[in-house]
C-alpha cells in the first residue's frame, strides 16, 4: 500500500472520531473560519440610533404589560453554531438538560445599553430540542415558526394575528377592520404555550397590506438585531 | 497528494465565502457543492476526509440530522455513479450540484413555498456556477 494511501486512511478515521465524539470541534472550527460581527462604523452607528428609537417604542410598551421575564427566570446562553445555510433558522446555545431547559422555552435577547431606564426584552425563538449540555433554538426567522401574536399600538386597542416566519417574516390574519400602522409593535400572545411570556416584544410593523384572499390584512416586520450577529441569548428555565 | 490539497484550499475557500455570504443574510451552500464536485476529480480516499471535514464544520447539533446525512452520503453517491456512468464532466458537475443542493434543500423539512422559490433558486444556481471553479482549477492543474 503506498504511503499517502496511509495518510488519507488515518485521516480519514481520525476525522470519523471527531465527527461522532468532538462535534463541539466543528464548531470551534466554523467560529474561527466565520467573521466577526463588524465593529462601529459610522453605518452602524446610524442603524443603532434607529435601532434605539424602536426599542423606545417597545420600552413604552413594557409599562403597559404584566407580564414580561424578569431576570431570575432567564439563564444568559452563547450561541455556538448556526444552520449552515439560510434555508432553515436555528441556532445550538451552550446550555442544556443539565441547566434545566426544556423544549418550548422563550429564547430572549436583552437591551443592555446602560442609558436606558429599564432592560428591554424581545423574543428570538424558542428552544426546539434539549441535549445535555446544549440546546437547539428555532428563531423566529425559521419558515415553520408560527405564534399567535398581538398587534399592540400603545394607548389604542390590541389585535390578534399570527406570526409567521421565513427569511422575512410577517404578520397575517389581521382583521380587516383593524387600524393598523407603521411602528405598532407585534407581541407574544401565545395561549397554547404557557412557556412564552405574554407581551414580550418580537418586532415592530413596517408595512401593511390586504392579504391575497382579500380577506385580511398582513404586515412585514422590521427586527431591532441582526440575527446573524447574535452571540448570546437568554433562556427561560 | 498535490490533488488532495488543492481541494482542500478550494474547500475551505468555499467555506470562508459561504460563511460570509451568510452574514449578509444570503444562503449559498458553496462548501457542498465543492465536495460534490470534488467527488469527479479525486480519489475514494482523498475524498473521504474532505466529506467528513464538511459534515464536521458544517453540523450545527451534537446529533446526526437528516441535511448532515445528505452532506456524507451525497458526494459518495455521486463519486460512484460518475464510474458508473461517465458524463462529460462540465455537464455532469452541475447537475450533480444542483440535485445536490435540491436534496440538502428538501432534506431541511421545510417546504420550498416557505423557504421562498427566489431563496432556492438563487443557492441551486450560485452553486452550479461555484462548482465549476474547483472543475477548472483542477482542469487547468493537469496541463
Amino acid at each position: 500500500m503506498k504511503p499517502s494511501r496511509i495518510f488519507f486512511y488515518i485521516l480519514t478515521a481520525i476525522l470519523l472520531v471527531v465527527v461522532i465524539f468532538l462535534p463541539s470541534f466543528g464548531w470551534r472550527l466554523r467560529a474561527w473560519l466565520s467573521p466577526r460581527p463588524a465593529q462601529d462604523t459610522n453605518g452602524l452607528a446610524i442603524e443603532n440610533a434607529a435601532l434605539k428609537s424602536q426599542l423606545g417604542r417597545y420600552a413604552t410598551l413594557a409599562r403597559e404589560v404584566p407580564d414580561l421575564p424578569s431576570k431570575g427566570n432567564y439563564i444568559q446562553a452563547m450561541v455556538y453554531s448556526r444552520y449552515p445555510t439560510n434555508v432553515r433558522s436555528q441556532l445550538l446555545i451552550n446550555i442544556g438538560s443539565r441547566e434545566g431547559i426544556t423544549a418550548g422555552e422563550a429564547v430572549i435577547i436583552e437591551n443592555g445599553d446602560p442609558n436606558w431606564s429599564e432592560s428591554v426584552y424581545v423574543l428570538v425563538g424558542r428552544v426546539s430540542s434539549v441535549f445535555a449540555d446544549t440546546a437547539l433554538v428555532q428563531t423566529v426567522f425559521d419558515p415553520d415558526f408560527r405564534m399567535a401574536v398581538r398587534v399592540v399600538h400603545p394607548g389604542l386597542k390590541d389585535y390578534d394575528a399570527l406570526f409567521v416566519g421565513g427569511i422575512y417574516p410577517k404578520v397575517v390574519s389581521i382583521s380587516k377592520s383593524a387600524t393598523v400602522q407603521a411602528h405598532d409593535v407585534i407581541s407574544t400572545a401565545d395561549a397554547e404555550n404557557p412557556l412564552i411570556p405574554y407581551g414580550v416584544p418580537i418586532a415592530e410593523i413596517a408595512g401593511v397590506n390586504v392579504s391575497a384572499d382579500n380577506l385580511f390584512q398582513e404586515a412585514s416586520l422590521n427586527f431591532p438585531y441582526d440575527i446573524n450577529a447574535i452571540q448570546a441569548v437568554m433562556v427561560g428555565k | 497528494m498535490q490533488k488532495f490539497f488543492l481541494g482542500i484550499l478550494i474547500f475551505v475557500a468555499a467555506l470562508v465565502l459561504q460563511f460570509f455570504a451568510a452574514s449578509f443574510g444570503f444562503s449559498f451552500d458553496l462548501a457542498f457543492a465543492t465536495v460534490i464536485a470534488l467527488a469527479f476529480m479525486l480519489d475514494f480516499a482523498e475524498l473521504l476526509p474532505i466529506v467528513l471535514l464538511d459534515a464536521l464544520i458544517l453540523n450545527w447539533q451534537p446529533a446526526l440530522s437528516p441535511t448532515i446525512v445528505v452532506y456524507l452520503v451525497f458526494p459518495i453517491l455521486a463519486f460512484g455513479l460518475c464510474r458508473i456512468f461517465p458524463w462529460e464532466s462540465w455537464i455532469a458537475i452541475p447537475s450533480a450540484v444542483v440535485v445536490g443542493t435540491l436534496v440538502a434543500v428538501f432534506s431541511a423539512g421545510a417546504g420550498i413555498a416557505a423557504i421562498g422559490i427566489g431563496t432556492v433558486l438563487g443557492d441551486v444556481i450560485t452553486s452550479m456556477i461555484w462548482a465549476l471553479v474547483p472543475y477548472g482549477m483542477m482542469k487547468s492543474r493537469k496541463r
